[in-house]
């Protein structure tokens, strides 16, 4: 047989290449300097994107993953390039998300002795990757890497760590990569729930009265976004999403009753404690969505449909587990349920939804005092018609942008879920762009989250991502002031921010920019923004002291939802 | 839920992080593990033995963390008399 004698750097490269891989968030440093070299040959078939921040790569691989279906990259140097991917490993964990993230690793023949810029990445990471391999020799790259994008991809997604040691990067080996080969011995356990499963929970539907579909970032994973529309067609089925399963379903669908949890609508939350029938796809009843889990659907038969075992059964008990693919389960259900017409519970739930209408979502949006935060994301709906992608930090922006949000596309908002990393937004959204270079994105950010990662206007303005930044400048860490305000008797412990003049920081990077202060002035700048070419910054200056309501407090039911400051 | 001994078995490939990937699941909910041992079988597989005190819930949680870690094949459980 030929030879095919390359370089440890090279076998690395042609992997992610045989993966389909186009695309690197990245960040050189002295450890992986030859696998930067080797790189800088494939700059043709490599789109290298150069962050400010080693967090911010993996924030962005993980956008471009989220809204493209594919692995997200990124790589990093030995040490504190290796310790900065942290956070973005444990977001990635968090909210099932694929990404592989590359960190150079001193010579194996000196682990463990504190070598310079030495941290041990494999044990760090440890419980916050589904996978990590310390690659030691050269031969290992091809199987390492076969095994890495099919663990990362297969099963429930999650984050890979590969640390690769330098001597590994500069030895020859004879490259050869046969995935079906390489990954052959890999077992990810699926499971498919059987027919006779299957049979029940169809019949628990056709008979329930009250059902409610609660659909989970999983329907996005899965691809079942098509399947499950279908599905609640031919079901007549109410269907509600989670925060992470926001976009999953056309917002305007007529079925589609909004998003369930501790800022969600009043009509999935309070329907949920009226169900007879949950119907959970894809989704893992996090404590954002239940509550007080004791008071959590009482009067429901659970069917969860879920492909990872270790959710069934952990938070909230399922009658009717169905394990596997949420899109394989779907289509099987689909064949077997039927057509009722349920007027009443859909009586509830448009009634529920102009209940909301009126008590929240009118008065907001009507106000003419100062700016409020929903008010600009209702407008960024308005005007795209629903079809960009939001891509958002965490705190009041996220909540925000949640509820005054509307999508008609799928993958197309963007969130820091499980872990809610404040500075997740910014570098999101570069991914998502890189991604998706025909779409409209569009990040929507706090003062304090943004400032976590600002240092990626660099990567804007370098890279000449086209995004639109919104800023709602509250000059507070809004959401801990919430709380503070309404369960800390107003006590605003180290909660306002002293911002600098964010107008200037976009000038300093070459973005230009625009400033809403007034209700007034929110359609034609949101306009500008939009109809501009390349970057742009928009900051809002918001009302300080606005709260996000309806809400379940930490510790309540779905029962006791709030919709004002109750010590007023 | 009233403590109990609990030993938890798990075959798996002979991978150098699935040990550690084991103890990391005592380790995160703070539950002192008793003895532990590992042994390689003759087909090349390990095998990994875990006792430790705890609620049936919180091994009933590890077993179901335990049977996602890449190349464990198996997770059974028993409780001690
Ligand atoms: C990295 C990180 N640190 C702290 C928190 C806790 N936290 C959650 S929301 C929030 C306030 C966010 O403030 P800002 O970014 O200004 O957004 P706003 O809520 O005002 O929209 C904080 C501090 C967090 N989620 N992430």
């Amino acid at each position: 047989m030929e030879q095919n004698m390359v370089r440890g750097t090279k076998a690395l490269l042609l992997s992610l290449m045989e993966e389909g891989v186009d695309t690197i968030f990245g960040y050189p440093g002295g450890t992986i300097m030859p696998l930067y070299d080797e790189l800088y040959n494939y700059t043709d078939k490599i789109n290298h994107i150069l962050v400010r921040h080693e967090q911010g790569a993996v924030h962005a691989a993980e956008g471009y993953a989220r809204t493209t279906g594919k692995v997200g990259v990124c790589m990093a140097t030995a040490g504190p390039g290796a310790t900065n991917f942290v956070t973005g490993i444990a977001d990635a964990m968090m909210d099932s998300t694929p990404i592989i993230c590359i960190t150079a690793q001193v010579n194996a023949d000196k682990l463990g002795t504190n070598f310079f810029q030495e941290a041990d990445m494999i044990s760090i990471t440890l419980p916050i990757t589904k996978w990590s391999y310390q690659i030691t020799k050269a031969s290992e790259i091809p199987e390492v890497m076969a095994k890495a994008f099919y663990i990362a991809q297969n099963g429930k997604p999650g984050p890979v760590v590969i640390s690769i040691a330098k001597n590994a990067q500069v030895e020859m080996i004879d490259f050869k990569y046969d995935k079906k080969e390489l990954v052959k011995d890999i077992e990810i356990r699926r499971t498919l729930a059987e027919n006779c499963e299957i049979e029940q929970a169809a019949k628990l539907i056709n008979e329930a009265k009250r059902p409610l579909v609660i659909a989970g970032h999983g329907v996005a994973i899965a691809n079942a976004e098509e399947r499950l529309r279908e599905f609640c067609e031919k079901g007549n089925l109410p269907v509600a999403a989670t925060l992470m399963g926001v976009s999953v379903m056309n917002s305007f669908h007529p079925n589609y009753i909004g998003a369930v949890g501790m800022h969600g609508n009043i009509a999935p939350n309070r329907m949920t404690q009226e169900a007879d029938v949950i119907v959970a796809v894809g989704m893992r009843f996090s404590d954002r969505v239940t509550g007080e889990t004791r008071g959590y659907a009482p009067k429901a038969k659970v069917i969860h449909i879920e492909i990872d075992q270790s959710e069934i059964n952990k938070n909230i008990k399922a009658h009717l587990p169905l394990r596997g693919d949420a899109a394989e389960i779907l289509e099987s259900l689909m064949e077997k349920i039927e057509y009722v017409e349920r007027k009443e519970w859909f009586d509830l739930a448009n009634e529920l939804i102009l209940e909301e209408d009126k008590r929240i979502f009118n008065p907001k949006l009507n106000s003419t005092e100062e700016v409020l935060m929903g008010q600009v994301v209702a407008k960024i709906t308005d005007l795209t018609g629903g079809n960009a992608i939001i891509v958002t930090d965490v705190g009041q922006n996220q909540m925000f942008s949640a509820r005054y949000s509307k999508f008609v596309q799928h993958k197309s908002f963007v969130t820091s879920g499980g872990l809610g990393t404040m500075g997740f937004g910014l570098p999101a959204a570069v991914g998502t762009k890189v991604g998706n270079p025909d779409r409209q994105v569009i990040a929507i950010l706090g003062d304090g989250g943004f400032q976590m990662n600002m240092q990626e206007l660099g990567t804007i303005m370098q890279s000449g991502i086209d995004i639109k930044i919104v800023l709602l400048n509250n000059s507070f860490l809004g959401m801990v002031r919430q709380w503070q305000e309404l369960f800390f008797n107003k006590r605003y412990a180290f909660t306002h921010l002293d911002n600098p003049d964010f107008q200037k920081v976009a000038q300093a990077y070459n973005i230009p920019s625009g400033k809403i202060s007034r209700t007034s002035d929110i359609e034609a700048e949101v306009k500008k923004m939009l109809e501009s070419e390349g970057a742009y910054f928009l900051e809002v200056e918001v009302k300080e002291e606005e709260n996000v309501f309806p809400m379940i407090p930490a510790g309540a039911t779905l029962d006791e939802m709030i919709y004002e400051n109750p010590n007023k | 839920m009233e403590a109990q001994r609990f030993t938890v078995t798990a075959l798996g490939k002979n991978r150098i992080d699935i040990l550690n990937r084991i103890t990391s699941l005592y380790l995160q909910k703070n539950i002192p593990v008793e003895s532990f041992v590992l042994s390689q079988s003759e087909d090349g597989d390990s095998k990994y033995q875990i006792c430790a005190n705890t609620s049936q819930e919180a091994i009933e949680r590890i077993v179901s963390q335990m049977n996602n870690i890449i190349d464990i094949k198996s997770v059974q459980y028993s409780a001690i008399a």
